[in-house]
């Protein structure tokens, strides 16, 4: 049901993502805008949490959607809503920054700061859905040991590989590989009927 | 490799990006091979992932993100020229307040020199009359002191020439129509005493319209002198007469 959500990407009397997509590909930028409207807390939120910068969160930011804006004709709707397409581009995004070896060269010189806690959740969200989406998920996550939810963490927020998170939380590969499919599986699991 | 040798949450841990080495390589391979159904499987694997990013705690992102965002979209224009025209006329204007500045400046100390100049022609007029006005003062006293002696120089066809003489007060020589003198050339005044050779009292050259003025103090008595004699000598004048004198005075 969850899936089937994102998959319908309606947004009641609103133009869905979708409509808003094709007219980014007739270079509206009112279009975009909306969207930008819609998706950036989300996107800027994961960014922030993978990069640990605003300023490197900011620019990566302006980095999904310039990509959104200059390549809106390679998203294809039929393949899945917006959501996903936009967070897996900016986790791609995020990534290829935190493995660069500029991206860990600024992160020492400014340090592993993160925004105040009172930034944080600033504004009630308007987008209702998607509030009750993250609510879901966070439902969902919670269901795993704390273990899975750190090795997933450092997977996904951090890009980093099996072995990489072994040797991070200096546990043994196998250890790591089963926690981290046993996350996957559980996700699976709960939007099985959609997978 | 087959697609049934991967287990279905493979496409998930792909997605995570926690694959590596040949296992990565092997799953590409079969991502290459699988066509449409590999890739759909991708997607749906796509959007399970991307819900992890929901687990982030939302933030608003910065104000400026969105203007930045929407200023790097605009279409690029060529470069305006209102603000270069803008810019042009500003230092037009300038200019012109300036060349305006400058002349209306220039104007102020051309009044200003002009000022100073009359000032000065003033000051001197007034120290030229003042110097007149003390000349005229000491000659009134020397005609009008008592013991000063009037003598007459000339015929009645030459020019009017007198002398006032005081013994105290010294010798006022005053005429008109007095003839041009050629240059570096002067008039010299002695006194002839009645023992002795000429004595100086003073030379001079008359005003352009013939006029002379001139006051002397003399070191003699009248009651010791013959006369007074008038002759024509170089300009810085001479220790004894070098020609014959062209205006005389008898005394007594």
């Amino acid at each position: 049901m969850l899936l089937a959500t994102l998959l319908e990407g309606t947004l009641g009397d609103r133009l869905t993502d979708e409509a808003l997509m094709e007219r980014v590909v007739q270079r509206d930028a009112q279009a975009l805008e909306q969207l930008y409207e819609r998706h950036s807390r989300t996107v800027y939120s994961v960014l922030l949490r993978m990069t640990e910068q605003p300023a490197s969160a900011d620019e990566l930011l302006q980095d999904v959607f310039l990509r959104l804006w200059n390549n809106a004709s390679s998203y294809q709707a039929t393949h899945g809503p917006l959501t996903p397409w936009l967070l897996t581009l900016a986790r791609n995004i995020a990534v290829d920054r935190l493995r660069s070896k500029g991206e860990r060269q600024r992160r020492q010189e400014y340090g592993m700061e993160l925004p105040p806690e009172e930034a944080k959740n600033a504004r009630i969200d308007e987008w209702v859905d998607q509030r009750r989406l993250a609510a879901e998920v966070r439902q969902r996550m919670a269901r795993l040991s704390d273990a899975q939810r750190q090795a997933l963490d450092l997977a996904y927020y951090k890009g980093l590989s099996h072995s990489e998170i072994a040797s991070r939380l200096g546990e043994p590969l196998g250890t790591v590989k089963t926690w981290i499919r046993s996350a996957v599986l559980q996700l699976r699991e709960e939007m099985g009927e959609e997978t | 490799m087959s697609q049934q040798q991967f287990l279905p949450e493979t496409y998930d841990l792909f997605v995570l990006g926690v694959l590596e080495g040949e296992e990565l390589e092997a799953f590409q391979k079969h991502l290459a091979e699988g066509g449409g159904v590999a890739r759909a499987e991708l997607v749906k694997a796509e959007a399970r992932v991307a819900q992890v990013g929901l687990l982030a705690p939302e933030i608003e992102p910065p104000a400026h993100a969105r203007r930045d965002l929407m200023q790097a979209i605009a279409p690029s224009r060529p470069p305006r020229r209102s603000f270069p025209a803008l810019a042009w006329g500003l230092a037009a204007a300038m200019l012109l307040v300036a060349s305006l500045a400058s002349w209306r400046m220039l104007t102020l100390q051309n009044q200003f020199n002009e000022v100073q100049q009359r000032m000065a022609d003033l000051d001197q007029q007034h120290e030229a009359l003042r110097a007149e006005t003390d000349t005229y003062r000491q000659v009134l006293e020397i005609v009008s002191a008592p013991g000063t002696i009037s003598v007459s120089l000339g015929a009645a066809d030459s020019p009017e020439l007198h002398a006032y003489w005081n013994e105290q007060q010294g010798l006022v020589l005053a005429g008109q129509n007095m003839p041009t003198l050629s240059p570096n050339r002067a008039y010299q005044l002695w006194v002839i005493p009645k023992a002795g050779p000429p004595q100086d009292a003073g030379v001079f050259r008359p005003e352009p319209d013939g006029r002379v003025l001139m006051i002397r103090p003399l070191g003699l008595a009248p009651g010791d002198a013959s006369a007074l004699a008038i002759t024509d000598e170089p300009e810085s004048g001479s220790p004894q007469p070098t020609t014959q004198p062209i205006w005389v005075g008898p005394l007594g």
